[in-house]
């Protein structure tokens, strides 16, 4: 086990943020930590760096204690925040190696680690750049190289493609993706579901300092009662359409705004097709019909009655 | 390690253009201004000869020995200017020249000596004590050749009456003479030491998880972060240290401010005020936790202050504070550096230069335990600069 968190309790005064939580990091695995902003996420993550005090829980990294002195640990782990923390007074180069140097003493094993780390974001021709002369999307990666630079064994990003434009943001997911292929164990935070999704093996969605639900995302789909979400644009109803639409078999929620309906419906065979043939029946035309299957935040949804987002 | 530190360390407050400028190019650009001011503080207050209006009347005409007075004291005597600047004219034009305002007053024989005036001054004050002296002077010799008519032949008995004697003799009690203006200059030097707290609170904010990204990003490295804060308080004090040399060297060259030729020891003063004023600033830096800018801004203002009483200001503000309240002088660390370069400078035995230094380290010690109580805790209660999308 990577990381492990028995019953952490951190509060803010009145306020709970973390509340009675556990979890576990695998080796070899992409972690994902879900939830809104607020959730508890970040301060989650400073406990287990041993940054921020807890009131109460035990917290192991590499099967040992967790401490702000356990220097044997924290060589081995790699932090890249959500704000960029790199000094404008410094190159590309010269940041990459000033953090680099505080985990490797070696002269030429850094100069090699900082080549590695200044070829892995892509910062080749920038290396010589100072930090203002870069645009937010090269920043973040030039702060994602000094967080992995000496090659740690676990990398936390907490949140590290806030404010990033979409090219980049898939220029950091592939890369977290390639560390991970590299032996990294990976824990990634966000409250953008599709980011979590698309990288992570496993997921843990929280909120209020609480687990809401934990698993792979098959398995986390697997907990709520959505199975499909049909929409179908342009359509003419009235209420006694309505009121048929609603006897279909697994009829979850029918929702009409501006001639366009969406039906959600619980797991179960032919929702699509039922709803398709009721329409003809009635002879009613309709623009775009299409479905989609339950997201994380169907699952945030379901659990808390909150979208993700909110 | 700290090796490493300390060069990207030094590399980085190099770089810190705003924090050089305060630290350097505005000292500079002050002690610039203040020659300017003090330039023309001598020629603003030297003597010119009083002008008067002598009524050339019969009386002044028989009265040989006024005359001859009045002439000597019109005449310029060697580079001192004459006491008086006189015009011998008629009644009718000495009172169109005084209500003219051309001169300060009327000396009229008639026969007994008169002082007409049309206002009362520190001119007029002068003429009439030239005119008191002149007459008390006079009825001594009177009364001496009634009582002795054989002193007209004894010009040196003569002299001896006529001569005036200080009792008490002037003495430096230093090497140097007195000059005010060194004190705003050394006040300035004062404010600049000072100004090292600017870096003080660089360096402490960047190894704190709570006042900074950079801070959070520190102390999750494998190394102490007192290493780390002591590489950045050494490079902070090697900078500042040689910003100080380069304004003493500015100061005592171009400017021409004299710093007396003990030069090992104002550097030593400078060196160790460099380090009170770094400490003060980490201090701060980590005893209060709030932004950068309102530590810059109380940083500032303590500056600013203690300087004030260092008479950056005002130079007799020094004196008064160190007279009225003498413990002040003492805890000031503006004022114990204004005071080992005065001691430096005006006299000649170390007792008093020591005694500055040693409160400045001493100083330095306390702000260095300070610094260490409020950055060395472990964990941190809550993490503002890396919360806020929590």
């Amino acid at each position: 086990m990577v990381i492990k968190v028995e019953n952490l309790v951190k509060r803010y005064g009145d306020l709970i943020a973390v509340d009675h939580l556990s979890l576990e990091v695998r080796k070899g695995e992409i972690f994902g930590l879900l939830g809104p902003n607020g959730s508890g996420k970040t301060t989650l993550i400073n406990c287990i760096l041993a940054l921020l005090k807890y009131d109460k829980g035990n917290i192991s990294v590499f099967g040992k204690p967790m401490a702000p002195d356990a220097y044997d640990i924290k060589k081995d782990i790699g932090v890249i925040m959500q704000n960029v923390a790199v000094f404008n007074e410094l190159t590309v180069y010269e940041n990459i190696d000033y953090f680099c140097g505080l985990y490797v003493r070696d002269k030429g094993e850094r100069k090699k680690l900082v080549e590695e780390a200044i070829d892995f974001v892509g910062l080749n021709d920038f290396r010589s750049f100072y930090p203002k002369k870069l645009s937010g999307g090269l920043l973040r990666r030039l702060n994602i190289a000094c967080g992995i630079a000496h090659k740690p064994k676990l990398i936390i990003l907490d949140e590290p493609t806030v404010a990033v434009d979409p090219q980049s943001r898939n220029n950091i997911l592939e890369g977290i993706v390639r560390l991970n292929r590299q032996g990294a164990t990976i824990v990634y935070t966000s409250h953008y579901m599709e980011e979590v999704e698309q990288i992570c093996s496993r997921i843990m969605i929280i909120d209020k300092g609480r687990i809401i639900a934990a698993g792979t995302k098959e398995e986390l789909k697997s907990m709520i009662k959505v199975g499909e979400i049909v929409f179908v644009e342009s359509v003419e109803l009235n209420q006694t359409l309505l009121d048929a639409i609603r006897q279909l078999p697994n009829t979850s929620l029918v929702d009409y705004k501006n001639h366009n309906l969406t039906v959600t419906f619980t797991k179960g065979r032919n929702n699509l097709m039922n709803l398709i043939d009721l329409l003809r029946k009635k002879n009613l035309g309709y623009g775009s019909v299409y479905s989609k299957l339950p997201t994380l935040n169907d699952v945030f949804l379901e659990f808390t009655g909150r979208q993700l987002r909110d | 390690m700290f090796a490493h530190v300390f060069r990207y360390r030094m590399k980085c407050f190099l770089g810190d253009r705003v924090t050089l400028f305060w630290t350097m190019v505005f000292p500079i650009l002050l002690s610039t201004l203040f020659l300017m001011a003090f330039s023309n503080f001598g020629k603003a207050t030297s003597f010119a000869g009083i002008k008067v209006a002598v009524v050339n009347n019969d009386a002044y005409q028989e009265n040989r020995m006024f005359q001859e007075t009045l002439a000597a004291a019109a005449e310029k005597q060697g580079d001192e200017e004459p006491l008086l600047s006189m015009e011998l004219v008629s009644l009718g034009e000495a009172e169109t020249l005084l209500d003219q305002g051309e001169v300060h007053g009327i000396i009229l024989l008639d026969p007994d000596i008169k002082l007409v005036v049309n206002q009362s001054g520190f001119n007029q004050s002068i003429i009439k004590s030239f005119l008191d002296q002149y007459q008390q002077v006079s009825a001594s010799y009177t009364s001496l050749f009634q009582m002795n008519p054989g002193l007209l032949a004894s010009r040196d008995t003569l002299k001896d009456y006529s001569a005036d004697y200080d009792f008490i003799v002037e003495k430096n009690p230093g090497k140097n003479k007195t000059d005010i203006t060194v004190t705003y200059f050394y006040a300035l030097l004062a404010m600049t030491t000072l100004y090292g707290s600017f870096w003080g609170i660089r360096a402490v904010n960047e190894v704190q998880a709570d006042q900074s990204m950079k801070g959070a990003r520190i102390n999750l490295a494998p190394v102490h972060k007192m290493k780390m804060l002591l590489a950045a308080i050494l490079a902070a004090w090697i900078i500042q240290f040689v910003e100080l040399t380069i304004l003493i060297l500015y100061m005592s060259m171009v400017l021409k401010v004299s710093f007396g030729s003990q030069a090992g020891c104002i550097l030593l003063t400078c060196l160790v005020g460099s380090l009170t004023g770094i400490t003060l600033g980490t201090m701060v830096g980590g005893l209060i936790k709030k932004s950068d800018g309102i530590k810059t801004g109380i940083l500032l203002g303590i500056t600013m202050t203690l300087s004030g009483f260092a008479g950056l200001y005002f130079a007799s503000f020094k004196y008064v504070v160190t007279k009225a309240v003498p413990v002040l002088a003492y805890i000031n660390p503006a004022n114990l550096i204004t005071d080992a370069l005065y001691a430096l400078y005006y006299y000649d035995t170390y007792e008093r230069f020591t005694l500055n230094i040693i409160l400045l380290l001493a100083f330095a010690a306390v702000f260095c335990l300070l610094t260490y109580l409020s950055v060395r805790r472990d964990r941190y209660a809550s993490i503002p600069s890396i919360q806020e999308g929590d």
